[in-house]
């Protein structure tokens, strides 16, 4: 083997894989089940209360919440439920701090499937994120509720 | 300096300037009157520190044609101030910096830097999608389906 060939050899078996990107999903079912002023929320949706101030909702149902670890440079899929798939994929951290992310919120056709029925993409998203800034995915229809998704990079 | 003044002081004085010769009488006062002998004295002294103090140059005649041809030369010298390109590009700097800062004073600055930069898109069909930052800082990516699309 030559010198060069060992070089590249060494430098593949070594190369660290992407870094890990921790990251916070919450994923609800959000409804007006004529609560009034008096919002529901499930227990482990609290700490996003905050974040959905605001929309004309009054019931709020967690489908998802998990914390991912994605891999930079690697898409990460998540299933939200029977009709939508999460995609992240960390790209890079730039130089001011904040991580870019690439995201897709996939929606799955309806059964039964015809001939060119094939998933498609509900949002294809490139964002900066600064750590701790959640971004949150709304008007996704699931049934006669919302899905809305929350992320957030730690 | 304030001197005791004698009679003889003003003969001491014009026999110094040469305006008057001196006399036998005045010999001998000078000899025997302090006050004579420290005015002549001074005048001495005074005449010998005179003789030091530099005295400029006097033009003379024949030096007068050369300082004359230098005035000239001085005053035909073309000015040295940029003509021509160098002045144009001088003058036009100069218009660039005062437009550039008063563009910069008029707008206030640069635009105050973003913390995200977002791009969406969607494939469904008759969607609409949009983004805006949120009051708590968070982002918020908005899709609008058709009602019949589930």
């Amino acid at each position: 083997m030559s010198l060069a060939g060992m070089v590249i050899l060494v430098a593949v078996c070594t190369a660290s894989p992407g870094e890990e990107v921790p990251i916070s999903l919450w994923a609800m079912d959000a409804s007006v089940e004529g609560r009034g002023d008096v919002k529901y929320f499930d227990h482990d949706l609290a700490p996003i209360r905050s974040t959905v101030r605001g929309l004309p909702f009054d019931t709020y149902r967690s489908v998802k919440v998990a914390r991912i670890r994605a891999i930079e440079g690697a898409e990460t899929k998540i299933a939200i439920n029977r009709r939508y798939i999460l995609y992240l994929k960390p790209l890079e951290k730039t130089h001011k701090d904040t991580l870019r992310l690439s995201i897709r919120v996939e929606k799955l056709p309806e059964k039964p499937y015809g001939r060119n029925t094939k998933p498609v993409n509900a949002f294809s998203t490139r964002v900066e994120l600064k750590p701790g800034q959640k971004i949150k995915f709304q008007g996704l229809k699931n049934g006669d509720k919302e899905l809305i998704i929350i992320l957030q990079v730690r | 300096m304030i001197m005791k003044q004698c009679r003889y002081t003003s003969q001491i004085e014009a026999v110094f300037d040469g305006e008057q010769k001196g006399t036998p009488e005045l010999e001998r006062h000078l000899e025997t009157c302090p006050v004579c002998s420290a005015t002549l004295a001074f005048l001495k002294q005074l005449r010998e520190g005179v003789k030091h103090i530099p005295h400029p140059e006097p033009v003379a005649d024949p030096q007068f044609p050369a300082f004359m041809a230098g005035v000239r030369e001085a005053l035909d010298t073309p000015d040295r101030r940029p003509r021509g390109f160098l002045a144009v590009a001088s003058l036009m700097t100069a218009a660039m910096v005062v437009a550039l800062a008063t563009f910069v004073m008029i707008k206030g600055g640069p635009d105050p830097v973003r913390a995200t930069e977002v791009e969406v898109s969607t494939d469904i069909e008759g969607a609409e999608v949009g983004w805006y930052d949120s009051e708590d800082d968070s982002i918020t990516i908005w899709i609008n389906m058709a009602e019949d699309d589930l």
